[in-house]
């Protein structure tokens, strides 16, 4: 646990810093905003899902929310950047994910819900990587939970439409 | 008596007056520490959502499915009910928890005050997005039902509640009776606690307006006098941790909002560091 606490004590100055800077500049009014990031306000999670294949160029196992950033070729050769948004590092460590499973080069089919502004970024719920290998390690709590309801019919002794992906990270 | 001829022989078996010392050694060491003596409940370590320890057997199916949506404390019950039926043996899980949300959506539709119907309204998810590492944590009812570990440490006077999520750290006061007057909200609010048999009552105040989500519902704001009620009770076995939650905020609830959540007892884990990074900016 000490390895916690001293991460506090590092964190502790920059954040009154960042307080102090805040208050200097008068945007107090921010303050009451919760910490929380809700994947709603950037993804329409109620739109159909969108699906691109691209190679990795970054893969951040990070919290809250892990990132990918992948580039996707158009037909006509013109390379977009994108981003996908998964879940808490803290949980996809648990699930047995860690920062070399992505590795950039990869090549990635990557499922999930748009960007409200229309902007090259999803909130992924699946991951297929070339070799058939699927991932979840998704968000957004509808996405994630169809393939959750799977594996409780399973373990309930019921069939399920498809077989389950099974990368453990639900 | 001749101890020499016992030396070969534990102490324990030697005669009454040299066992004496050692059995009142014994029974010191056994005896429960002070501070605990009147604590019946050992809450002590570290706790886990169905999210981090999926596999877990000692889960019930009504928590893996309340996992990643959450349920009312109703809807849980009710979920209960129906995968207790033999009746419903065969029914798929999609099934059951069609007629759990139908039940809980009709639950709720008493639930929220003209006012409150009104800010559900008027809530716009895009203006929620935010996002920041510092460790006040998230707002509390995220904060408790979040799917990252809860390692609880007690105190005689206090108990000290440490989130892996966003780092975050709740002292509830055992020796207070009331929240201090006038006290500067924050995103956790101030907490008392008393214990009532098997359960830690937590009572909050204090806390920053936050959104909260309803099962099946848009979110709203809650407004400045919410104040929260958690109850954790310890299963017999000292194995598993249920929390209700109750959101009061008579301005939007015609009654308490609740939430349930079941965690388990792990040992051997430890907290990690929630290494952050904020996001705001990138869009």
């Amino acid at each position: 646990m000490s390895h916690m606490k001293l991460s506090r004590r590092r964190n502790d100055l920059p954040t009154q810093w960042v307080c102090l800077l805040f208050l200097i500049l008068g945007f107090g009014a921010w303050a009451p905003l919760a910490a929380h990031h809700n994947p709603a306000s950037h993804y329409d999670i109620t739109a159909d899902m969108v699906t691109v294949t691209g190679v990795i160029t970054e893969f951040r196992l990070i919290n809250p929310h892990a990132r990918i950033y992948f580039d996707v070729t158009s037909e006509g050769g013109e390379v977009q950047n994108w981003f996908a948004e998964g879940n808490a590092a803290g949980v996809l460590k648990r699930r047995g994910w860690n920062n070399d499973m992505l590795k950039p080069g990869t090549v990635i089919k990557i499922s999930g819900y748009p960007a409200r502004d229309g902007s090259p970024a999803l909130d992924w719920k699946l991951i297929e990587l070339e070799d058939g290998t699927q991932l979840r390690g998704g968000n957004t709590v509808g996405a994630e939970k169809e393939l959750l309801l799977d594996d409780i019919d399973k373990r309930r002794g019921l069939e399920t439409p498809d077989e389950p992906v099974d990368d453990g990270s639900r | 008596m001749n101890d020499r001829k016992y030396s070969g022989i534990p102490g324990l078996f030697r005669p009454l007056s040299l066992r004496l010392p050692v059995l009142v050694l014994i029974a010191l060491c056994a005896a429960p520490d002070p501070a605990r003596a009147d604590n019946p409940l050992n809450l002590d370590g570290v706790w886990v959502t169905v999210l981090v320890a999926f596999d877990d057997p000692r889960w019930r199916i009504a928590d893996l499915v309340c996992a990643r949506t959450g349920c009312s404390v109703e809807g849980y019950d009710y979920l209960q009910t129906l995968l207790a039926d033999p009746e419903n043996a065969q029914r798929g899980t999609r099934e059951l928890v069609a007629e759990m949300e139908d039940y809980q959506r009709r639950s709720n539709e008493q639930l929220l005050t003209q006012a409150g119907r009104q800010r559900q309204a008027e809530f716009d998810v895009t203006k929620e997005s935010t996002l920041d590492c510092t460790p006040d944590g998230d707002d509390l009812r995220h904060q408790v039902t979040a799917p990252l570990p809860l390692e609880i440490e007690q105190h005689d006077d206090r108990v000290i509640l440490r989130y892996e999520y966003w780092n975050a750290e709740r002292v509830v006061h055992l020796n207070l009776e009331s929240h201090p007057e006038g006290a500067e909200p924050t995103r956790l609010g101030h907490s008392i606690g008393h214990y009532e048999g098997r359960t830690l009552v937590v009572k909050t105040a204090h806390m920053i307006p936050a959104e909260t989500g309803i099962p099946n519902g848009n979110p709203l704001m809650l407004s400045a006098d919410a104040q929260a009620v958690e109850r954790y009770t310890l299963a017999e076995d000292g194995e598993s941790l249920e929390l209700m939650l109750e959101i009061i905020d008579l301005a939007i609830f015609t009654k308490p909002f609740q939430s349930h959540r079941r965690m388990l007892r792990m040992s051997g884990w430890e907290l990690d560091t929630f290494d952050c990074e904020s996001l705001t900016g990138v869009y």
